[in-house]
Parts: C-alpha cells; sequence; structure tokens
C-alpha cells in the first residue's frame, strides 16, 4: 500500500479546501468591518466638534446680545423724555451699574452742549465729575468691588476720548454713514488697567446724532466662559474679534505657552491659519478644518463658526489623537478578534483533521493485515465519536467475531470428528439392539390385550352405579313435589289466619258501637228518671186530681230503673267479650308468626332437596364421561397392540439403516479433514 | 197522712224536702264560675232565661262535697227569705243525688225534733224511712240574712 502525495492526502486536501478559504472569507470580513467602523467614528466626532463650536457660538452670542440690549435701554431712554433731564439720568445708569457685578462701568456722553444746558449746568448743583470742563453731559460710573458694596460706592467720573476713541466715534460715524440707530461693540482696549469691550449705542433725538450710551465689560468675565466650555466639552476654545484680535482663549493656559489675549491673530503662530477662520460665514454651517497645529505641532480639528451680533469668531480645538482615539481603538478590537478567531478556526480545523487522518490510517493498516489472514494482533480501541471513531470500533468488532468465528470452526471440527467416530460405534450397538427389541415387542402386545378385557369389565360395572344415582335422583324430585304442595297449603293458612284476625277486629269495633248505643240508653234511663220524679211533683201539687198520675210517674220510674240496671248488665257483657276477642286476635298473631316460620323452613328443605337432585344429576353425568374414557381406553389398547406389531416390523428395516449410517459416518470423518486443512491458514491469538 | 217529699243525698247523708217547696228536678247543670265568693256557692247558671245561684248543700253543712257524677240533680227551690222576695227567689242546691219520692212520717213514734242551731236552722225534724234515717231540709231557711244578702247581690249584679 503506497503512501499518497500530500496535495492528494485527506490533510492537503482540507486545508486547501476548507482552511484557506475559510481564514481569507475571515480577513476580509474583519477589514471591511474596521474601515467602515473607522469612517463611521470619524464622521460621529466631526460632528460633536461642529456642535461643540454651534454651542459656543451661541452662549456668545446670547451674551453680546443681552449687552447691547442694555446699551440699547440706556440710549432710548434719552429720547423718550429724559434727554437733558441730568439729574434723573445721572441716577438712572447709577442703578443700572449697580444691578450686577458683570457690568465694569456704564457711562451717557452727550454731543458738546447737545441739550443747551452746558452753561447752566456748572452753575447747577449737578456734581462736577457728571461734565467735562465746558459742561458737556458725560458721567461714567465704575463699578467697586460689588460683591461687598452692591453698587453703593460705585465711583463717577467724567469721560473722556470721546474725539478719538472708538466707543464714540464708532457709533457716530456708522449713524452718519446709515441714518439709524444700531448696537455697536469695540474692539478689545485697556480702561485703567483692565481689558475691556463696549457696548454702545447711539442716542438719537429728533433724528439727529446727540450722543451715546453704552457699558463696558471686563474680558476676564469673558475667559471664564471660555474656559466653562472647554470644561463640558474637553475642547479647547479661541475667540476672535472682528478686527483680528484674540478676545478670549483657553490656549494660554497650555504650560509653557504664551497668552494671546488682546494680541492680532496675525502676530500669534495662529497667523497662517487666521486668513481663513476669519473667511468662515455667520450662522451658517460649522466649519471643520483639519492642520498641524502651530503650538501643539500635532495634527488637530477646529471647528469654526462666526456670532451674530459683534461678529466674532468662535474656533474650537481638539487634537486629532482626541478625536480619533475611540475609532482607533474599534479599529484594533476587531483587527484583534478577527486574528484570534481565524488562528482559532485553522487550528480548531487542523486539530480535527489530523485526528480524522489518523485513525484512517490505522484503520486502513489493520484492514490489510486481515486480508493477509493474520487475526493474532488486537485493534485498539479508539476514543472518538465522529464516523472515523465509529470505523475504527467498527474493524475491531469485525476483527474479533472473526477472532471467535474461526476458532469455533476449529474447534467444530475437532468435535465432528469424534462425534463422527461415536456415531460409527453406535450405528453398530443400534442394530444389535433392534434384534433384541422384536422379541420384546412381542410380550407388550400380548400385556396390552388384558388391558384392554379389564377396561370392559370395568365400563359395566360403571354403568349399573350410573343407573342407581339415576332413580335416587326420581325420588328426590318426588320429595320436592311433595314439599312444594305442602308449602302452598302452609300459605293458605297464613292467608285464612289474616281474615281471622281482620274479622276479630270487625267484632272489636261493633262492641264499641254497642257501648256507644249503651251509653245513650243509660242517658234516656237517667232523663226519664228526672222527668218521673217532676212528674210526681207536679201531680202532688195538683192535689187530689194528680194522685192517679203519681201512680204512673212511680211505674215509669221504676221501668228507668230497671232499664239502667239492665243496661249495667249488658255494658258488663260486652267489656266481658272485648277482652275475649282482644285475647283471640294475639291469639292469632301468635299462631300466624308460627306459620310463616314452618313456610320458611318448607322453603329451605325445598332449596336443599333441589341441591341433592343437582349433585346427583351431576355425577350421572361424571360417570357418562368416565365410562366413555374407559370405552376410549379399551379401543386404545387394541390400537396399541396392532402398532406394536408393526412395530417389531420396523426394527428389522432400522438393523439394515444403521449399517448404511455407520458407513455414512465414515465419509463424514473424510470431509471434516479437508474443512481442518482449509482453517488452519488463519492464524489465531493465544 | 203527711205531704210528699224529695228524699236525697248529700254529704253521705239523706235529706228530705217536701215537694211544695221544690220547683223542679234538674239533671246535672254547668256553671259559670264566679270569683270571690264562698266556697258552698258552686256559681251562677241560667235556668228559664235568669240567672240564679247553685249551692252546694253538702258544703253548706261543712261536709266534703263528692266527686261529679251522671246521677247528680239540681233541686230548684223557692227561698222565702225576708227581703229577698223582690227578685225571683230561686236557688239551686247541688244534691249527691235523688232516691226517691215518699211520704216521711215526722211526728210518727220514733221520730226526733233534730239538733238544729243558727247556722243550721233550716234543718228541721228527722224521721225513720225505707231507705235509712232522713232529716227535713226547709229551703225558706237555708240561707242566714248575710248569706242571703250576699246571693242577691251577686245576682243583681249578674243582672244588671
Amino acid at each position: 500500500m503506497s503512501k499518497p502525495s500530500f496535495a492528494n492526502s485527506l490533510s492537503g486536501r482540507i486545508l486547501l479546501f476548507g482552511v484557506i478559504p475559510t481564514v481569507l472569507v475571515i480577513g476580509a470580513i474583519v477589514a471591511w468591518s474596521a474601515i467602515e467602523t473607522y469612517r463611521s467614528l470619524r464622521t460621529a466626532e466631526e460632528s460633536v466638534l461642529a456642535a461643540d463650536a454651534s454651542g459656543a457660538a451661541v452662549e456668545l452670542n446670547g451674551r453680546n446680545e443681552r449687552w447691547s440690549l442694555v446699551a440699547a435701554i440706556l440710549a432710548q431712554s434719552q429720547p423718550a423724555g429724559m434727554f437733558g433731564k441730568r439729574v434723573e439720568s445721572l441716577d438712572f445708569i447709577r442703578q443700572v451699574n449697580a444691578l450686577n457685578d458683570l457690568t465694569l462701568t456704564t457711562y451717557l456722553v452727550y454731543e458738546p452742549n447737545g441739550d443747551g444746558n452746558d452753561a447752566a449746568s456748572l452753575k447747577s448743583n449737578l456734581p462736577r465729575e457728571s461734565m467735562d470742563a465746558s459742561g458737556r453731559f458725560c458721567p461714567v460710573w465704575t463699578s467697586v468691588n460689588w460683591a461687598e458694596t452692591k453698587g453703593k460706592g460705585d465711583k463717577l467720573s467724567p469721560a473722556t476720548g470721546m474725539e478719538t476713541l472708538e466707543f464714540y466715534q464708532g457709533p457716530k460715524s456708522e449713524f452718519g454713514k446709515t441714518g439709524h440707530a444700531e448696537a455697536f461693540i469695540t474692539e478689545p482696549r485697556s480702561v485703567g488697567g483692565a481689558m475691556v469691550i463696549s457696548h454702545v449705542f447711539p442716542i438719537v433725538v429728533d433724528g439727529k446724532f446727540q450722543g451715546i450710551a453704552g457699558v463696558d465689560r471686563d474680558l476676564r468675565k469673558l475667559e471664564e466662559l471660555a474656559n466653562g466650555i472647554k470644561t463640558r466639552s474637553g475642547a479647547d476654545v479661541l475667540l476672535i474679534s472682528p478686527g483680528g484680535r484674540f478676545v478670549a482663549s483657553t490656549v494660554g493656559t497650555h504650560a509653557g505657552a504664551e497668552s494671546l489675549e488682546m494680541k492680532p491673530i496675525s502676530e500669534t503662530p495662529f497667523a497662517a491659519m487666521g486668513a481663513r477662520w476669519m473667511s468662515v460665514g455667520a450662522g451658517g454651517s460649522v466649519d471643520v478644518i483639519e492642520a498641524v497645529d502651530p503650538m501643539l505641532n500635532e495634527p488637530c480639528f477646529y471647528g469654526v463658526e462666526r456670532t451674530t451680533t459683534g461678529g466674532w469668531t468662535v474656533v474650537i480645538r481638539m487634537t486629532a489623537a482626541e478625536v480619533m482615539a475611540p475609532a482607533r481603538a474599534a479599529l484594533i478590537r476587531n483587527v484583534v478578534i478577527g486574528g484570534v478567531g481565524t488562528v482559532l478556526v485553522a487550528g480548531l480545523l487542523l486539530l480535527v483533521t489530523g485526528g480524522v487522518v489518523r485513525r484512517v490510517g490505522r484503520a486502513a493498516t489493520a484492514a490489510d493485515r486481515i486480508a493477509r489472514g493474520d487475526l493474532t494482533q488486537e485493534i485498539e480501541d479508539a476514543t472518538s465519536r465522529d464516523e472515523t471513531g465509529q470505523l475504527m470500533r467498527s474493524m475491531r468488532t469485525m476483527d474479533g467475531s472473526l477472532n471467535s468465528l474461526v476458532g469455533n470452526v476449529k474447534q467444530a471440527g475437532i468435535r465432528l470428528n469424534s462425534t463422527a467416530t461415536e456415531i460409527a460405534a453406535t450405528s453398530k450397538q443400534q442394530e444389535a439392539s433392534s434384534a433384541t427389541f422384536g422379541a420384546a415387542s412381542n410380550q407388550i402386545a400380548a400385556a396390552v390385550k388384558e388391558i384392554s378385557a379389564t377396561g370392559q369389565d370395568l365400563v359395566k360395572t360403571m354403568e349399573s352405579v350410573s343407573r342407581m344415582a339415576a332413580e335416587s335422583a326420581g325420588l328426590a324430585t318426588t320429595g320436592r313435589a311433595g314439599l312444594q304442595s305442602m308449602e302452598g297449603v302452609m300459605r293458605d293458612l297464613d292467608g285464612a289466619t289474616a281474615s281471622i284476625a281482620e274479622k276479630l277486629n270487625a267484632i272489636n269495633e261493633r262492641s264499641q258501637k254497642i257501648t256507644t248505643v249503651i251509653t245513650t240508653i243509660t242517658k234516656v234511663a237517667d232523663q226519664t228518671n228526672i222527668l218521673s220524679i217532676n212528674a210526681a211533683i207536679e201531680a202532688e201539687k195538683a192535689g187530689e186530681y194528680g194522685s192517679g198520675f203519681l201512680v204512673i210517674a212511680r211505674e215509669i220510674r221504676r221501668l228507668a230503673d230497671q232499664t239502667a240496671s239492665a243496661t249495667l248488665d249488658i255494658e258488663q257483657m260486652v267489656r266481658q267479650m272485648q277482652g275475649a276477642v282482644s285475647a283471640g286476635v294475639m291469639e292469632m298473631d301468635r299462631f300466624s308468626d308460627q306459620v310463616r316460620r314452618g313456610v320458611r323452613d318448607v322453603v329451605s328443605a325445598g332449596s336443599q332437596m333441589t341441591e341433592i337432585i343437582d349433585r346427583v344429576n351431576k355425577s350421572t353425568d361424571s360417570f357418562k364421561q368416565v365410562n366413555e374414557s374407559m370405552q376410549a381406553q379399551s379401543e386404545g389398547a387394541q390400537q396399541i397392540s396392532d402398532a406394536m406389531g408393526s412395530l417389531v416390523g420396523n426394527a428389522n428395516q432400522t438393523v439394515q439403516s444403521a449399517r448404511e449410517f455407520g458407513r455414512a459416518a465414515a465419509d463424514l470423518q473424510s470431509a471434516i479433514g479437508l474443512l481442518r486443512d482449509a482453517v488452519s491458514k488463519f492464524r489465531l491469538r493465544e | 197522712m203527711s205531704s210528699l217529699a224529695i228524699i236525697w243525698r248529700a254529704g253521705g247523708l239523706l235529706f228530705s224536702t217536701a215537694v211544695g217547696a221544690v220547683v223542679e228536678v234538674l239533671p246535672p247543670v254547668s256553671v259559670n264560675v264566679a270569683p270571690a265568693v264562698p266556697d258552698w256557692v258552686r256559681g251562677l247558671f241560667v235556668y228559664r232565661g235568669a240567672l240564679i245561684p247553685l249551692v252546694d248543700v253538702a258544703r253548706l253543712l261543712g261536709r266534703e262535697s263528692g266527686a261529679d257524677k251522671m246521677s247528680n240533680r239540681v233541686l230548684v227551690v223557692r227561698s222565702t227569705l225576708e227581703g229577698a222576695a223582690r227578685e225571683t227567689g230561686l236557688v239551686g242546691i247541688w244534691v249527691e243525688s235523688v232516691l226517691e219520692l215518699d211520704r216521711p212520717e215526722f211526728g210518727a213514734a220514733g221520730a226526733h225534733p233534730g239538733f238544729s242551731n243558727e247556722a243550721s236552722r233550716f234543718l228541721g225534724p228527722v224521721a225513720q224511712t225505707r231507705f235509712g234515717t232522713v232529716q227535713d231540709v226547709r229551703p225558706a231557711d237555708l240561707f242566714t240574712p248575710e248569706q242571703a244578702e250576699l246571693l242577691w247581690a251577686r245576682v243583681k249584679a249578674g243582672a244588671a
């Protein structure tokens, strides 16, 4: 059996058509999934950055609008009736300044002699600090330590630099150009050591520019706002004025970095990027720019947005490493899972293949050995439960079966040989026995004939017994009929007794009625007695005329008394009769009970008789069966006798057959010798 | 010849009453029992449309009255006590039995005038008859004035 080449072998084919395609497919799926995840995560992170920039812009815009509104309210109060009322205006702006600590200063500046009161004011009680040397109204309230004073300690001073500074000239020139009042926000500037920006609004009275009102904001408050946004989003915030200066930033907080506040963008490392940032349109979609940061020297993402009020540019900066961290982590995770999965699948496939190849190889070797007739080695047991394991187990079973089969055949050959020898001997012996058997059979036939004759005698005896039993059954039947008629008579007697009892009861009722009649008679006799007495009384009262009647009355009374005594006798007789009837009824009841008991006894005696008859009848049947079987036996004996005759003939034939059988046994012995030669080719285990 | 009398029994003794004083002999009657009257008054009964008292003569004599029987009789007599005539004057006497009508010889030899006192002034002389010794009872003297007053007052109340 030659070994196949690797490409044709089982393991080579499984590797070629199973493992390699699987690994390629898994690798492709992992790579595609990693790229898709990376792309979608990057887009999501860019959207988050844009949302942060947009949110910061909205927040700043809201604050700018609020301060511009404060300036507008201050300015609009003048044409609404306060223009020229310097005392009230002064108090109004002081109150506005004292509202909170976010405002640094609040001010109101008129045009020189705009209200025509400059000269007069110089002489009035109005504080001098609210105007300049010419009497021009230009009060400035400055907050001093608001947390403690709550505006009470605010300081008043005259405004300066109206002819040169932007906070006055800006809105004035703007109004001159457009002709209508609009909020104005200045570039950052330094006032008294603090960085501020001014929100101002022109005062327009009768269509003429008459000055400005405004508030200054401390830039440090804006810095706090930017830091708040950074804390929330984790990104740096840069805020640039329309004039191209940094208004606030969180970049300066980096260690060793220089503060950017107030600097024009062209003088900072961001000069190259500034132009691109400033070109972003206001209120539109946020621009996300990717570039190498000049300060950090690493790739960063910038979200840029413009506020609508003030026109400030808001820049949100985040390093590419921070933005892409989740995407990178997902990519690594995908690659690791894919790699591990691939290795695992390949390993498992190779493991399974190796086992299968090994077992199939072992099976092939074993089959080859068995084919050569070598059954000496045992095939080892396989633990695997798959088809190859089953194959190995089947081979093992087959080997075992072949071993025992060949062994059995060998054994059988040996035994068969000895048996054949024995048979030959036996057939000789049988030949001799058959000869003696013939003589014995003749004796048996004689004995059987005797049995048959005895059986016939027994049959006759049984017939006479059966006849006697039938006679006794007839007698019992007659006895039962007598008992039945006696039972009938007893029942009639019972009926008669009952009718006598009824009649006695009727007599009893009659005697009750007689008693009632006697009572009536007694009552009548009593009444008659009373009547006769009354008649006698009346007769006596009638004197001589009644004497005759008196006698009649006495006679009536005597008859009534006799009636009464006669009824007493009748009553007594009736009572005696009732007693006698009651005694009769009781006697009849007792008699009736005895009759009933007699009937019961007769019935039970009848049923016992029936039972006797049944039993006799049954025994008659049994006698018949015995009789029949005796006859059958007798016939059987005859048949045996006949059979014995033929048996003797057969015995003679058997002697002939035994001789032929002996010859056949010799042939069998020679055939067994051939079989043993054939089996000896197989070598067996011990 | 002496007059005809009714011989009757009460409390185990024999008495006689002249038929002239007897209105009628009645069988036992049912009475309306009157409360709070002496035990010798059995109650009231209706006689010819009028309520009249029924007197137990055995109790009146201070003897035990026997159990009621069918042979008991009521003698309706006229009591002619003074002052009582304004009413019917009839009274029922409850007796054990009426034996016979006879003519006792109260004046004959062997007779006795009897032991009469204020409480039993109605008892007359004693005579021997074929039934035994009998004592005459006069219905007119049957009650004391107090007893009569009581009876008639009840009768009046009944009539009203």
